[in-house]
């Protein structure tokens, strides 16, 4: 049976195109960003290269959608470009094998790994969509991208008006691409691709891991901190039930990465914000609530090119870059002229009388927070590193660096208490419904923030 | 000073937690891999569907049999505030709007047709004309518990106003030209997820 269920044509078409977005990524990172490849572990470029892989490929289709050429991907373009890909892959890398680090042991962890989350990767492969926003949201708008001719039918049918219609399109936009590939409809294979950005998380927490604690604990020890992390039940739940939070958090925490490396590696700096900017323009393609993500990530970058390059060379340098926030203007502008409504449109100022609903949000978040039945033990004891570490690194004068840090992560989390203060709808039944997938959004951030603290403890 | 390897005991101790209660969801993955293992339909994805609790519902989407939608379940567990705000601002006057997780399921499957839901009494009255042999109906209301009702001795004794009157013998009229079909039982149990409401599925046969 199992062979039944990976040797199957559509299981077979959606492991090479998850393997297409991988290889797009790697070949993405050896062409600009060598250095930074060269530097990295397997895992840390396995999550990198995905990450990218899938930004790039984003961009690419909204593009198409913007032209009305979506009907150009099929099976067979798609296989030629897998062999490009292939090629150019075996190309770079043979080019620059002698400096790329591949250790033995890290390919038996990756296999170890693959090897451990293969009851996952068959659920993904063998359930069926059941979850109330794929149903309601990403799936039914991959099935009106991959079915319609125009999506505007389906975005202006007030029937759909719980679709949140506003939503930005580049989730389900990848998944009809996959339902053109197979020229079918299956909501049931499609969710490797959703578990692959779990276990590509898992890859850079490890990558991570190995990075910072390389010296200080054996591999075995850091495999099994990772694992720890990433099999809480909420995590597990959310790898691919068709929500796309925990794909989020991942997006989140590879740019919060890339944002610490740019800050404290400063030998680095030409490189890190063209990736930032990057994985921002992505973030937006997401959900909206990568809009905050962006606005204070952004803020930063300026903040830290002004002190270190003078903010008119940021400009000359990174002007370009903030093209690609092109495809979420073009988005706003799209709905906003279609009159695609969103419910925050117009209600941006909260009123007086909801200022009471901040205490209820608050308690709510810390009923949340020490929810060991959701998260485990990690999120307490990942506040707690934070705590200890962080006022170890307060007293020896060393926390300036993680400052931008923890004003992302704080900026994050109140812009989820602002949504609620100016919520149209009854904010407490949003309120329950919500509350586990916004923690999806910065549990990670707040993983990443206590394997930072301890380091830059043991370091300093 | 503290060695490193102090730490490895709780490490592995903190691991072993967690890996306990995800076995847990590891056997629950497995599950479907054993229950579709002997299934007699031509797909995998059918196979796997044939799991789901409204895989009937699919059934009748795929095969594009007209379909009719009785929504009688207007609770305020199932009011829409998305749309409800929505169509308020469009036209100013607040108008709820119903979402279950029935409705849902059969704009996702039916998709890009539209069926949209009817009350019982549409249904009966403005419908039942040009309803066909074989076309379904899909109720969230069991239809054969108001037929019993009213076919009880002590209903006979309930005044009626003439409307009520009609409107029953419309429904036994209606009732009689049904014959409800099963919705087969699924073995599929899925980690953490409520139990779905009962819904009713009855054909056209005359």
């Amino acid at each position: 049976m199992m062979l039944n269920v990976i040797f199957n044509k559509d299981s077979l078409i959606i492991f090479s195109f998850v393997f297409f977005i991988q290889i797009l990524g790697l070949n993405f990172l050896l062409i600009f960003f060598k250095k930074f490849f060269i530097r990295n572990n397997l895992f840390l470029n396995l999550s990198y290269s995905w990450f990218f892989g899938n930004a790039i490929f984003s961009f690419l289709i909204f593009f198409l959608f913007v032209f009305k050429k979506l009907n150009f991907l099929n099976l067979n373009i798609f296989l030629g470009l897998s062999f490009i890909m292939i090629i150019l892959f075996i190309f770079l890398f043979l080019k620059e094998k002698r400096k790329i680090k591949l250790k033995k042991s890290s390919l038996i962890y990756f296999i170890f790994k693959i090897i451990f989350f293969i009851p996952l990767i068959v659920e993904s492969l063998t359930s069926f969509l059941i979850s109330w926003d794929s149903l309601a949201i990403w799936f039914l708008k991959a099935k009106a991208l991959y079915l319609d001719q125009d999506i505007m039918s389906f975005l202006k049918n007030d029937n759909f008006y719980y679709s949140s219609q506003a939503y930005p399109l580049g989730i389900p936009l990848v998944i009809s691409i996959y339902y053109r590939l197979i020229n079918n409809i299956n909501d049931q294979v499609v969710q490797f691709y959703f578990v692959w950005f779990f276990i590509s998380m898992s890859f850079l927490f490890f990558g991570l891991m190995i990075y910072f604690f390389e010296k200080t604990f054996s591999k075995f020890i850091l495999f099994l901190i990772t694992l720890n992390l990433m099999i809480s039940s909420i995590f597990i739940i959310y790898s691919h039930n068709g929500y796309v939070d925990l794909q989020l958090g991942y997006i989140f925490l590879i740019i919060f990465s890339l944002i610490y490396f740019l800050i404290t590696e400063k030998e680095n700096y030409f490189f890190y914000p063209k990736m930032i900017f990057l994985g921002l323009g992505y973030s937006l393609m997401i959900k909206n609530e990568a809009l905050p993500f962006a606005l204070v990530s952004v803020f930063v970058l300026l903040v830290f090119s002004f002190l270190n390059l003078g903010i008119l060379n940021f400009f000359k340098k990174y002007l370009f870059y903030f093209s690609i926030f092109l495809p979420f203007f073009y988005w706003e502008f799209y709905r906003r002229t279609n009159l695609i409504p969103s419910f925050l449109d117009g209600n941006l100022i909260p009123i007086k009388e909801n200022l009471t609903r901040l205490k209820v949000t608050f308690n709510y978040f810390l009923i949340e927070y020490f929810n060991t039945y959701k998260y485990g033990l990690n999120l307490i004891i990942a506040t707690l590193l934070i705590i200890f570490f962080g006022t170890i690194l307060l007293y020896k004068g060393k926390i300036k660096k993680l400052l931008p840090l923890l004003l992302i992560l704080f900026f994050q989390i109140i812009s989820y208490f602002y949504v609620f203060l100016i919520t149209p709808f009854p904010y407490l039944i949003q309120l329950e419904s919500s509350l586990e997938r916004i923690f999806l959004h910065f549990i990670p951030l707040i993983y990443f923030l206590a394997i930072v603290f301890v380091f830059r403890t043991i370091e300093n | 000073m503290i060695r490193r390897n102090y730490f490895y005991p709780l490490i592995i101790f903190l691991f072993l937690i967690s890996f306990h209660f995800y076995s847990f969801y590891q056997k629950s993955f497995l599950q479907m891999m054993n229950l579709i293992k002997d299934k007699k339909y031509p797909t995998l994805y059918e196979k796997i569907q044939s799991e789901n609790p409204y895989y009937e519902i699919w059934l009748f989407a795929k095969n594009n049999k007209n379909t009719y939608f009785i929504f009688e379940d207007k609770s305020d567990k199932n009011l829409d505030y998305n749309t409800t705000y929505f169509k308020q601002k469009q036209t100013g006057e607040k108008k709820n709007y119903y979402l279950s997780e029935l409705k849902l399921k059969i704009y996702y499957f039916f998709y890009p047709k539209e069926i949209k839901p009817k009350s019982l009494w549409e249904i009966i009255y403005v419908y039942q004309d040009g309803l066909k042999k074989g076309d379904i109906i899909i109720s969230d209301y069991e239809l054969d518990e108001y037929w019993e009702k009213i076919n009880t001795q002590s209903y006979a004794y309930v005044r009626k106003t003439p409307l009520e009157e009609e409107y029953d013998k419309k429904f036994k009229d209606f009732y009689k030209r049904l014959k409800r079909l099963p919705v087969s039982k699924k073995k599929f149990i899925p980690v953490n997820r409520h139990p779905e409401k009962p819904y009713y599925i009855y054909q056209v046969v005359n």
